[in-house]
């Protein structure tokens, strides 16, 4: 009978371990890489070496955690990742066909249906009357929109300048 | 041997019984029109409903109609190529790490005296002078372009015009796909889609959601995700005394209290927030 209380004991430990324990701890142990720009680097410092650049949706195996700083394991290779840059879910995956995020984003194709008709030209311009009249200000041709626009989607920053404004100001993995 | 086979027992009913209770309430809960089951539900038909045909490209070229909309409203780029510049850097540096961060961000500074920032499809995003002068920090104006990053990651305009049958069908738009009837009907979604943009404002649901994400986006890039906060309460301040109302963020937004509200609950995630960058001072040297 003592011997059943004691087989009894321990089984219901082990079920409040399991219970309490087990599925934080699986939780934790994995992550995956949401951000764009993410670097596997030697240490827990932006300063550091980097081990790998990290593509979105990378799987990590969560090692260890300290400070801001994930240790962590992709793929074989070992080292650290800032903790802005991971998930506890995987990232959608990149179905709608975009480009990524530092490719260009070409000159504008606006509107093709405006572009192609001497019909839906007229119909702009005289939306443009409507507009400039409800705006107070005189009406523009639809060439300086889009040579606006185009002006605008030319805009382009890439990534190490990113880097280096990211640093200037101390931010996230670049903070003293 | 009685002890071991009731322990044996309770284990099965406890491994069977939990599971099935779950599913049991989750279905109950499910027939509630107003329980967070059903909503999740009809916020999953939703996004299959609408935007499952779109490719990019299509987004995209909504996105770029609509900006052209947008210089037409509220006013051309500013000339001021320092500020534009920096607006894309702060914008570029939230936009990595939101919840969409691999197609390709633009942010512009446009001249207008009207309290406002949009986001088009496809990632084009505008923000007024007028709350250019509003926003003093760099975390400030990280917050609200976070804000603005989310609703694109989450496809909120396509979402607000259910225009399913334009869509149908139509896999991508092109020269060849607009002409003729589906051209008239393009052209009537963006004067839909101009409406909520510009005037009526997205759902207010949708706008929570923005909020939280932003908050989160701002937070996972380093910045203080108070900033967004900070914002709404000088909008709420200047508000009454605010004279451009028609086509702000006045008039297209939830109101302020209940958003600074529900802003303030979140802050409780983030507990090392007033460690993390505010910038206040490059915000004034790179955006006066």
């Amino acid at each position: 009978m003592k011997r059943h209380d004691k087989w009894a004991t321990t089984l219901l430990a082990s079920l409040a371990c399991v219970a309490l324990f087990a599925l934080p701890a699986l939780a934790q142990d994995k992550l995956f890489v949401a951000s764009e720009g993410a670097k596997l680097k030697a240490d827990k410092s932006a300063s550091s070496d980097t081990v790998a650049e990290l593509a979105v949706g990378t799987q990590l195996k969560v090692e260890g955690q300290e400070e801001s700083w994930y240790k962590v394991n992709a793929g074989g290779k070992s080292g650290w990742i800032y903790r802005g840059k991971v998930s506890e879910t995987a990232p959608e995956p990149s179905k709608q066909g975009g480009d990524n995020l530092f490719g260009g984003a070409g000159s504008s194709t606006i509107m093709v249906s405006e572009a192609d008709s001497a019909r839906s030209m007229r119909g702009l311009n005289e939306s443009e009357q409507a507009a400039a009249k409800a705006a107070g200000r005189p009406a523009r041709p639809l060439s300086d929109y889009k040579s606006a626009l185009d002006k605008i989607l030319a805009e382009k920053v890439d990534k190490k300048e990113i880097e280096n404004f990211l640093k200037a100001g101390h931010i996230g993995e670049y903070a003293k | 041997m009685n002890a071991k086979r009731i322990l044996t027992l309770l284990c099965l009913c406890a491994l069977v019984a939990l599971p099935a209770m779950a599913a049991a309430g989750f279905l109950d809960n499910l027939l509630d029109p107003n329980s967070k089951e059903r909503k999740m539900l009809s916020g999953a038909q939703n996004v299959l409903g609408s935007s499952q045909q779109m490719d990019y490209k299509s987004e995209r070229a909504i996105g770029e109609r609509l900006a052209v909309e947008g210089l037409r409203r509220y006013g051309m780029p500013t000339t001021n190529q320092k500020m534009q510049h920096y607006v894309n850097l702060v914008g570029m540096s939230v936009a990595m790490n939101s919840a969409r961060p691999d197609i390709p961000y633009r942010f512009v500074v446009v001249e207008s005296p009207v309290q406002n920032a949009f986001a088009c499809p496809g990632g084009i995003i505008f923000v007024t002078s007028a709350l250019m002068h509003t926003i003093q920090s760099e975390a400030q104006l990280a917050g609200i372009l976070s804000h603005e990053v989310g609703h694109v990651a989450l496809r909120h305009a396509l979402k607000s015009i259910q225009r399913a049958q334009f869509f149908s069908g139509v896999g991508q738009i092109t020269a060849a796909t607009m002409k003729g009837d589906k051209g008239a009907q393009f052209e009537s979604m963006i004067s839909d889609m101009q409406n909520v943009l510009f005037d009526k404002g997205l759902d207010q649901n949708m706008e929570y959601e923005a909020d939280a994400s932003a908050m989160e986006t701002a937070y996972r890039t380093g910045y203080n995700p108070a900033g967004l906060m900070e914002v709404l309460v000088e909008l709420k301040r200047i508000e009454a005394s605010s004279p451009d109302k028609k086509g702000s963020w006045f008039s297209t937004h939830p109101p302020l209290a209940s958003r600074i509200a529900k802003n303030q609950a979140q802050m409780k995630k983030y507990q090392d927030a007033a460690k993390l960058a505010v910038l206040a001072d490059r915000f004034k040297s790179q955006a006066r």
